[in-house]
């Protein structure tokens, strides 16, 4: 499954109306939020509990089809719609990965949703997380597309070390991103892990950095 | 079509004036820390804020009270200052904390944070 494009007015009625859960991203070329909005979508469809709710996603030319930008009152990109039967269900007008992420969730989960699978509890899922790699990154984006200056930094002196770190991205999951804030007591992200213990973010690392005691730091 | 269609985004220039969440930023840490310096730099205007906000800044804080505690405890005591600003508007705090003897010895230097490019928020 992938996020696919819809080229006509045609297919676009065609693909709303599943009786699953549809999204569609109303997106303009030259708007770089729509690339960040495409990439939420396409961590959506790696969940697997997404996957298995068999929830559709497409990306519309908001400029191109403007038919149905006007019909649904796109008026600015990126906006993202939900559907079921034809129908629309939710939206989220710009690029608030946390919303969409909440709602696609919500819309998608709530039928399909397996009743006797017990929510882990928050905190396991946090203390799973941060000791899944000896070296861990919480990050906005991923490590080939950092979504912050912040977190960009920190990935480019990571890889200067040649150590190996695994990341999450906490743009694609609202319950992780105040979670940890709370957990860990750290107001803000990146936040970096060494065997499950905050080191700290951007300014720490820099520090250590600078002091010649991040290698060891990363290697404890 | 295209005339309609925007993208909230609005070019920001730097304010000279000091914001009420600035100054109250500058007292609580010169207050709590008994700070022998300190240096709140709005860097707000490098993001993709309206004009005038108060959302990025820079603290140096220089104090005795850093003596002998890890970075991590000198920037989780100066969060934790901070807290309610955090809470309430702040998106981005980067943190310089040394103590006298440190900024004493350092070429007292501060390069400014990069930018962070979205509208993502905290």
């Amino acid at each position: 499954m992938s996020v696919s494009t819809v080229e006509s007015v045609e297919k676009f009625v065609n693909f709303i109306k599943s009786p699953t859960l549809t999204v569609v991203h109303f997106a303009a070329d030259w708007a770089d939020q729509c690339g960040q909005v495409t990439e939420v979508l396409r961590e959506l469809l790696k969940i697997p509990e997404i996957q298995a709710s068999k929830t559709q996603f497409a990306i519309c030319d908001a400029e191109n089809l403007s038919e149905i930008s006007l019909q649904y009152k796109v008026d600015s990109v990126p906006t993202v719609i939900l559907f079921k039967n034809g129908e629309q269900v939710d939206r989220v007008d710009g690029a608030d990965a946390a919303q969409i992420t909440a709602k696609v969730k919500t819309h998608s989960l709530g039928k399909a949703a397996p009743v006797n699978a017990a929510p882990q509890k928050l905190e396991d899922r946090l203390k799973a997380l941060i000791n899944r790699h000896n070296v861990m990154v919480f990050m906005k984006g991923s490590r080939d597309a950092p979504r912050c200056g912040f977190s960009r930094t920190l990935i480019q002196i990571l890889n200067g070390t040649g150590v190996s770190y695994d990341t999450f991205d906490i743009l694609t999951d609202e319950e992780v991103r105040q979670g940890l804030k709370e957990y860990s007591d750290w107001p803000t992200y990146p936040q970096l892990y060494v065997k499950g213990e905050l080191i700290g973010g951007l300014d720490i690392i820099k520090e250590l950095q600078t002091n010649g005691e991040l290698d060891a730091t990363l290697k404890a | 079509m295209n005339n309609i269609l925007q993208v909230c985004f609005s070019a920001v220039r730097r304010m000279s004036t000091t914001g009420p969440v600035e100054s109250t930023i500058f007292n609580k840490l010169q207050s709590a820390l008994s700070a022998s310096h300190v240096n709140v730099i709005n860097e707000s205007y490098m993001h993709n804020v309206p004009k005038g906000a108060e959302t990025h800044f820079k603290v140096v804080v220089v104090s005795d009270k850093f003596d002998g505690l890890p970075l991590i405890k000198r920037h989780r005591l100066v969060n934790d200052i901070l807290k309610e600003e955090l809470q309430t508007g702040v998106h981005a705090l980067s943190i310089v904390a040394k103590t006298p003897k440190q900024w004493e010895e350092s070429d007292k230097i501060v390069e400014s944070s990069p930018n962070c490019k979205g509208g993502f928020g905290k």
